[in-house]
């Protein structure tokens, strides 16, 4: 509190005091007290002037005192809560029960908004579940069709189908924390394996070689996250790659960890787009000039799960020449010291 | 024939299964009554059962215990859940293994195949097959005819079985590049091709000319 602020604050009991000693220094000039002795008046009067002066100061200081922790933290932006009120007048009650008032307010919106939040996520999970039933019977009903151009076609459909599906539960599961998060020691060549043969279909109808080289180290992560990111890059690769495609899938050691490489040679990503991919919402001029459909969504997902597990990713590309990805995953001691 | 009873409630992906496993040579039965599955299990005495999880009045893994207390019999899992929460209580109920839908009728028979191979010693109807004067040995890997007899590679193996087993349908390129990718042979387009003329080459020399046939743009067939 400065003092101009506090002058302000008190500006009428100031007038008041001055009032009051005129009213008593009229009064006793009235009835010639001071006749023979100026020295008197200025002596009371001044006595006066420094009793309250001093009683002023004082008075400036403890309410200083008083509301500077709340003032700081009103400053810098910090939480309030009501111990940051010293004191117990009515006011400072006052101000104590407001705060408290408020956030029991907050808090009660938060714990709705969490509820609706982890219900719409439940209800995602469970819609994806009862999704794949559909498609696992329209799964096997392609295999029997006869005409074998329309049978592929369905699978193509049906597999985008799948990749869709999956996308929205690992987003929604992304918005709330990872809840189910499990580290455990994954072998990397047969995480990459599994994730090729997830997406086997795709890769295989757009005519995508895959290359697969030193890739036999252990790393320690989520295996179904991990699953998550490499189904978003694999088909990115597929919406983005050339007539004839190719992936290639790498690692090698580092000082305090494992580098995987996913380098495809797919039309690469515009120099000015390339800082903003990960962002959310971001398509770019590849998302909004190809035939599919990009939602903008699924790296800026993969980020955050990317980040949530303590790993980091890079990407570099030239346009019209390739993109890589880079994941770099720490070793255990590096990631128990640093989370 | 191998009876499979099929704990599914969703009629049409249970008919789909049924369908489907019926053509591969098994005999599936379905559930009438959700409420009278131990009744229905010990009605229909099947070698293997398949248990959906989310199933009306209790869950999947309610009724793999049950099936586990009165019989050892082959379970496996069919489910749309995958979490490893799920995995783990359905092997941890009993369970012999776990499949995610949707799922491919191929991997499904795989799955099978190897779980009556362990538990009932089943080597499978068509390891041996026959067509015209081709004698095909799935498991020594080999063709042949009266006189010679030809080694074959893995890759060359996977093609031949795929195609016998669809006789008289064309099997697409892709389906047979995913077969062999699921055995963790990533081959091209082009390797692929490479296969297929070297596997033709071979079942030449046991004078079958024209055993594969291919369908321009489309696959290859034996007719």
């Amino acid at each position: 509190m400065r003092l101009i602020e506090y002058i302000k604050s008190k500006f009428r009991y100031m007038v008041f005091l001055i009032i009051i000693i005129s009213i008593v220094d009229i009064y006793l000039i009235s009835i010639n007290t001071f006749v023979n002795n100026l020295d008197d008046f200025v002596y009371l009067n001044f006595l006066m002037l420094i009793i309250s002066l001093v009683f002023f100061t004082l008075d400036y200081k403890i309410i200083k005192n008083k509301y500077k922790d709340l003032q700081n933290s009103l400053e810098e932006n910090q939480r309030i809560d009501s111990y940051l009120i010293n004191g117990d007048s009515f006011e400072e009650e006052l101000i104590k029960s407001v705060i408290v008032n408020m956030k029991n307010e907050t808090n009660e919106e938060i714990k709705e908004y969490k509820k609706s939040l982890r219900e719409l996520d439940e209800y995602i999970a469970k819609w994806v579940h009862e999704i794949k039933i559909p498609i696992a019977a329209l799964n096997i009903i392609t295999d029997r069709i006869d005409n074998i151009e329309d049978s592929m076609e369905l699978k193509n459909q049906i597999a985008k189908m799948n990749f869709l599906v999956n996308s929205i539960l690992y987003s929604s599961k992304s918005a709330s924390m990872f809840e189910d998060i499990f580290i455990n020691k994954i072998n990397l060549e047969k995480l990459i394996k599994d994730s090729v043969k997830n997406n086997s279909f795709l890769l295989i109808k757009n005519n995508i070689e895959v290359k697969m080289s030193s890739l036999d180290f252990n790393v320690y992560t989520d295996i179904k996250c991990m699953s998550y990111i490499l189904d978003q890059i694999i088909n990115n690769a597929i919406k983005y790659s050339k007539e004839v495609g190719k992936i290639e899938f790498s690692a090698e050691t580092i000082e305090n960890g494992v580098i995987l490489s996913i380098k495809d040679y797919g039309i690469g990503i515009n120099e000015e787009d390339i800082g903003r991919i990960f962002d959310k919402g971001f398509t770019g001029s590849n998302g909004r000039s190809r035939l599919y459909k990009s939602t903008g969504m699924g790296l800026y997902f993969s980020k955050n799960i990317i980040n949530k597990l303590g790993h980091s990713i890079e990407v570099y590309s030239e346009k019209n020449l390739y993109t890589e990805f880079k994941i770099y995953f720490y070793n255990i001691s590096d990631y128990l010291n640093g989370y | 024939m191998y009876k499979v009873l099929l704990i599914e409630d969703d009629i049409d992906l249970a008919k789909e299964t049924a369908f489907a496993l019926g053509k591969w040579g098994f005999k599936v039965e379905l559930i009438d009554d959700f409420e009278m599955i131990m009744e229905e299990f010990i009605d229909k005495k099947p070698e293997l059962v398949l248990l959906d999880v989310n199933l009306p009045l209790y869950n999947g893994f309610y009724w793999c215990e049950k099936i586990r207390n009165i019989s050892n019999v082959p379970i496996i899992f069919l489910s749309s859940r995958d979490s490893d929460m799920d995995l783990i209580m359905g092997i941890n109920n009993g369970g012999d293994d776990y499949i995610t839908k949707p799922f491919s009728i191929d991997i499904l028979v795989t799955k099978i195949n190897g779980i009556m191979r362990r538990v009932y010693n089943y080597t499978g109807s068509n390891n041996i097959m026959m067509y015209r004067n081709l004698i095909f040995d799935m498991e020594k890997g080999i063709i042949k005819n009266n006189e010679n007899c030809i080694e074959l590679t893995k890759n060359e193996i996977k093609i031949l079985s795929l195609l016998l087993k669809n006789k008289n349908k064309v099997v697409s390129r892709e389906n047979l590049m995913m077969s062999l990718w699921e055995s963790d042979e990533f081959v091209t387009d082009n390797a692929l091709t490479v296969s297929i003329n070297r596997l033709r080459s071979k079942i030449k020399e046991l004078d079958l000319e024209d055993f594969i046939k291919t369908k321009k743009g489309i696959g290859y067939i034996i007719e």
